[in-house]
């Protein structure tokens, strides 16, 4: 799961700059499938309308300073939501799980990783490169092949933009329709209207546009935990215990409603892991793991 | 020998400790079939077929090699099926009728006690999009957070500890549509026989 954070732009600009920030900001909103408060919104659509029809320049126009101010603040706001896991121990020790899988990319993303305190089954990432697992999550870890498993999916979902490259994608067109229905109310500035367009778009995002992004994430994740030496099979493992629980389970539903169930994602990744030449890693005594499994109880 | 009842007690005890060492600790798993497929002599596509598994066979799991798991059927024949033709998401009475399907096979017990519909406590601070929203920003969570980063050296130590071995993988071709491509080669357009994509 990808998300973004909601940040109102406070320096002075042109209306264009600023109209462009707070079309940034929509956009970003439209990742979290969220609907924002009115005020986000004073927009002049007409002058949108034309910013709009290039997404990406939004986008590419943000340097990795901005993205890291904007993801930054949704991290916090996720951490606020759930709060951090109190075991520096293990917060340390999935960093470096993680810095490990990092410094297989070429990026300028500065990672960081961090267990949220929630029982709830589910991994975030930002844009800024704050990667998230919940407690609930990395409990089913039964190797740190897994957990580099996750981490790199969700690494991923950061180093494609995953975001931007949704967009683009022809199903966004939900997206264009809600700024269109907006830009004809222009003197609507009622929170229903913005929050109904708004909905209506996050939810294309959110039930037509996850899939693709996930299996790349799953296939590109496996090459990059590859890559570091681990397991690239590991993240099918995940799914398949992922698959093991009882999918009415209220902790789940948050991933199930973003994600492809756990079967489509092991059809769908399967066949490109089995491609990936790597050896099975055969860690044995990992008493870091173990410690970790252990400060999660 | 001036006690050759101790003596043989401790033969005894070698030989236990001799089988104990020389058979794996590797749980077996309940688990179905998901679709028709062959049960293979080995772990790879061309192996001999042993017999047919056919869909919702209910089969046991042990070790896995790469994508393909060791399964026993209830003919207690031995034999590998793909990850991708397996689950271990059964239905309450499949899980029942395991015992009766798998008697005799010793890991069965603890095999059935393996199987979990839901270790999920639900309710506690829950992370649904409503309290995301509602959420305060964190800005010290998120200063917590980043103390944490781990440097690369110690990251590589950590690795090193593990034995983890770098490895040079392409990436497979993008799913998306996107123009940009990351700092990911594009081998599909270097190579036409690359095995990645559609």
């Amino acid at each position: 799961m990808v998300m973004h954070h909601l940040a109102a732009k406070k320096t002075p600009t042109t209306h264009l700059e600023s109209d462009m920030k707070k079309a940034q900001t929509l956009l970003l909103a439209l990742c979290l499938g969220i609907a924002l408060p009115t005020m986000a919104f004073n927009l002049n659509l007409n002058k949108l309308g034309k910013l709009v029809s290039s997404t990406k320049d939004m986008f590419s126009g943000m340097d990795r300073e901005k993205q890291n101010e904007l993801g930054a603040s949704y991290a916090a706001r996720l951490i606020g939501a759930s709060g951090l896991y109190e075991s520096a121990e293990a917060q340390r020790y999935v960093n470096q799980v993680g810095q490990w899988l990092a410094l297989q990319l070429e990026s300028d993303i500065t990672w960081h990783f961090a267990v949220l305190d929630s029982s709830d089954v589910n991994a975030f990432s930002t844009i800024s490169g704050h990667i998230f697992i919940t407690k609930g999550l990395a409990q089913k870890f039964t190797s740190e092949d897994q957990l580099a498993a996750v981490l790199a999916h969700e690494m991923i979902h950061v180093l494609n933009a995953h975001h931007l490259d949704a967009i683009k994608n022809e199903k966004s067109k939900g997206f264009a329709q809600a700024l269109a229905d907006y830009a004809q109310k222009e003197n609507d500035q009622s929170s229903a209207t913005i929050s109904a367009a708004v909905n209506s778009s996050s939810e294309v995002w959110v039930k037509g546009l996850d899939k693709e992004f996930e299996y790349e994430a799953d296939q590109w994740g496996a090459v990059l935990a590859g890559r570091a030496g681990y397991d690239p099979y590991a993240i099918l493992e995940v799914m398949m215990a992922l698959e093991q629980l009882d999918q009415r389970d209220q902790g789940l539903q948050l991933m199930l409603a973003t994600h492809p169930t756990p079967r489509q994602r092991i059809e769908a990744s399967s066949k490109v892991i089995d491609t990936i030449e790597a050896n099975q890693t055969n860690i044995k005594n990992n008493a870091k793991f173990e410690a970790f499994k252990q400060q999660l109880k | 020998m001036k006690n050759p009842f101790r003596f043989s007690a401790l033969i005894s005890l070698l030989i236990l400790a001799t089988v104990s060492y020389a058979e794996p600790d590797i749980q077996q798993r309940p688990a179905r079939i998901v679709k028709d497929t062959n049960l293979l002599a080995e772990p790879q596509r061309k192996a001999a077929s042993i017999t047919k598994l056919e869909q919702e066979t209910l089969v046991l799991v042990g070790e896995r090699k790469r994508g393909w798991y060791l399964v026993t059927t209830q003919n207690k024949q031995q034999g590998w099926a793909r990850l991708l033709d397996i689950s271990f998401s059964l239905k309450e009475d499949q899980r029942s009728s395991m015992k009766s399907l798998f008697a005799g096979v010793s890991d069965l017990a603890n095999a059935a006690q393996g199987q979990s519909t839901s270790a999920i406590s639900t309710g506690v601070r829950g992370l649904d999009k409503t309290s995301i929203l509602k959420a305060p920003v964190d800005n010290k969570g998120l200063s917590t957070m980043e103390s944490y980063a781990s440097d690369r050296q110690t990251a590589k130590a950590h690795a090193q500890a593990l034995g983890l071995a770098q490895r040079s993988i392409d990436f497979p071709q993008k799913l998306t549509t996107s123009g940009d491509d990351g700092d990911a080669p594009s081998s599909s357009e270097e190579d036409p026989d690359y095995p990645f994509g559609e």
